[in-house]
């Protein structure tokens, strides 16, 4: 049962993922809080599920010709650089310290991107 | 690059008369309104200071929460002139290395428990497709408030339990 639950799960993050909207941010509350996974185990899988997922949405945006990879690959660069280090750091946390940051993480990230529509609403509108 | 210094906002209709895609820069040019704008592409030093630390910022959130980092990729690649499409499709490409790197870390850590990965990884791959497919034609915003209202309400939940 638990399996049907992993796969239902895995297509709603999935398809805000492959939009590139942080599917990350829905899939890991949803096997922590419903499926009871500890914070760490559903970071890793997410982490994991992330790779077959993102090579064949690459390939179909790269096809609608969306994917500007020159900054891509520059962000990616640093971002190896810190995700080795963040990845490191939260070993020394257990998943109940790492959780409650999650959730402040989820806070701040849900309020920021409401902040920062408002703002593209305003400019749009200027232009 | 100087045709990277102008950003054309595309009629929507146009675009989908064309199947949606994007298609060579004379059709372009001859179909939508140009505007004036923000450097696209070409790597002022500002850009470059904004990836670099952008980038420090994405990858060590990444590592941490083991997610999300795309929703600050978002916002960062919009600020530097991509078009919103280019920007979700590019954080996806972005975050592939950088996740690659996180889930060394964590499996080195054994924190996975493989049938359970098997099953999630089938699901979000199909989801993926779907979210891939659907961004050429979707608009965005009410997906954004809804996720973003989710967001705050789940955070809320996880503080409090």
């Amino acid at each position: 049962m638990n399996y049907i639950y992993l796969i239902i799960f895995g297509v709603l993050g999935g398809v805000l993922a492959g939009m590139g909207m942080g599917g990350g941010t829905l899939l890991i509350p949803l096997l922590t809080l419903i499926l009871g996974f500890t914070q760490k185990s559903a970071q890793a899988i997410n982490l994991l599920a992330f790779i077959p997922m993102s090579i064949i949405a690459i390939i179909i945006h790269s096809k609608n010709g969306f994917i500007k990879f020159k900054t891509g690959i520059f962000i990616a660069v640093f971002g190896i650089l810190s995700s080795i280090g963040g990845a490191m750091l939260a070993k020394n946390f257990d998943s109940k310290q790492l959780s409650i940051y999650f959730g402040i993480f989820l806070l701040v990230l849900g309020i920021l991107q409401i902040i920062f529509m408002i703002i593209r609403q305003n400019n749009l509108k200027k232009d | 690059m100087k045709e990277n210094k102008t950003k054309y906002r595309f009629n929507f209709l146009v675009q989908l008369g064309k199947d949606g895609r994007f298609l060579n820069k004379k059709y372009i040019v001859a179909n939508c309104e140009k505007l004036p704008t923000k450097k696209v592409e070409s790597f002022t030093i500002s850009t470059i200071l904004i990836l670099m630390f952008g980038g420090l910022l994405v990858g060590f959130l990444n590592g941490f929460f083991g997610g999300g980092g795309g929703m600050i990729v978002v916002p960062l690649l919009i600020w530097i002139g991509l078009t919103d499409k280019q920007a979700h499709a590019t954080a996806v490409f972005t975050i592939l290395p950088i996740s690659v790197a996180s889930s060394i870390v964590y499996f080195l850590n054994n924190n996975v428990v493989l049938d359970n990965l098997a099953f999630a990884s089938l699901g979000f791959t199909i989801g993926g497709i779907f979210g891939a497919l659907l961004l050429k034609k979707l608009n965005n915003n009410v997906i954004r408030i809804l996720f973003s209202l989710i967001m705050i309400g789940v955070g809320i939940k996880i503080i409090l339990s």
